[in-house]
């Protein structure tokens, strides 16, 4: 019976969220963003943490499209910051149609040696079909990288 | 007993079938393979075209293509075009957690065989399969061939069913 109960209780998780399936995703990789300077190509590599800078000298500022599908109340971005002196600043940007900025909002996080993963948050911001955040990836402390991992719509 | 399974069935498929605002149906779309992204040591290698992106170099290359698909997808194909009959590609799909573990790791069913033109790679799984919330293909592109053809990753195709 208790199988029985979880095989219903599974079908319906599966009903549920196959419901939800829509044209297009609602979270990402980190691995959408590409450095703004050309000069900064070199800088950057990507693992399954999505981008992280490996440049010791120079922070690096990416630009990540987001044809996200707006779904929920808050965006949010997920970063690792290793760097104590240098905080992990990020944009938001709603833009028109001709890339004029309608709205932006910043925030950033501040890091530290061996730290785990911090979530950048922008509340109820507007959306339109013109969205990109900034962030300026921190240069490496200790050797080690920061990065910027997933991006994605929440509540 | 029979009417508390009843009683579940419905609620089961009650939480499918109403919950959600944006009703279900059938879907099928590609995404243009050119918003995949070298890593670091493939970046002077690789370019892009109206194919998609292709390897430019002698050597294989590395590429990420984010996955802006992050519901169900019952089928989804990578479709490459290896051109170096003495090489093969490969595209494997990286499905991870928010913070970037890797959740699992889904590799096409059929190989990425070189000279026989556009492939798809891609196979039919379960539904959970590709429940996802951060994962993109990850995938070496040959090297150019010794008479100078070029292989490309050109789109990915997703379809629920």
């Amino acid at each position: 019976m208790r199988t029985l109960i979880l095989t219903v209780v599974m079908l319906g998780a599966v009903l549920s969220a196959k419901a939800y399936g829509q044209s297009g995703g609602r979270t990402g990789t980190g691995n959408i963003c590409s450095p703004t300077s050309p000069t900064d190509y070199d800088k950057l590599d990507r693992l399954q943490y999505g981008v992280h800078n490996t440049s010791s000298t120079t922070d690096v500022q990416v630009a990540c499209p987001l044809n996200l599908q707006a779904s929920g109340t808050v965006f949010k971005a997920l970063v690792y910051n290793r760097n104590a002196a240098v905080p992990f600043a990020c944009y938001y940007y709603e833009l028109d149609s001709n890339g004029l900025v309608l709205y932006s909002a910043s925030t950033s996080v501040n890091g530290a040696l061996n730290s785990g993963y911090q979530v950048m948050t922008w509340s109820n911001p507007p959306t339109s079909n013109n969205m990109v955040i900034t962030c300026t990836i921190p240069k490496t402390a200790s050797g080690q990288w920061s990065h910027l991992t997933w991006l994605g719509w929440g509540s | 007993m029979r009417l508390r399974l009843a009683v579940l069935v419905a609620m089961a498929l009650t939480c499918g079938r109403v919950a959600p605002s944006t009703a279900q149906s059938y879907y099928a779309r590609n995404g243009n393979a050119s918003k995949c992204v070298p890593n670091q040591d493939s970046r002077t290698k690789i370019d892009r075209n109206t194919f998609g992106i292709f390897n430019a170099s002698s050597s294989d290359a590395l590429v990420y293509c984010p996955l802006d698909q992050d519901d169900f997808s019952d089928h989804i194909e990578m479709w490459v075009y290896v051109n170096n009959p003495s090489s093969r590609g490969a595209c494997w799909i990286q499905n991870l957690t928010e913070d970037g573990q890797i959740y699992a790791t889904y590799f096409p069913s059929f190989a990425w065989y070189g000279g026989n033109g556009p492939t798809g790679l891609g196979s039919y799984a379960d539904l959970w399969a590709y429940w996802v919330i951060n994962a993109y293909w990850e995938c070496t592109i040959p090297g150019t061939a010794a008479f100078g053809a070029k292989s490309y990753v050109l789109s990915e195709y997703y379809e629920s069913i």
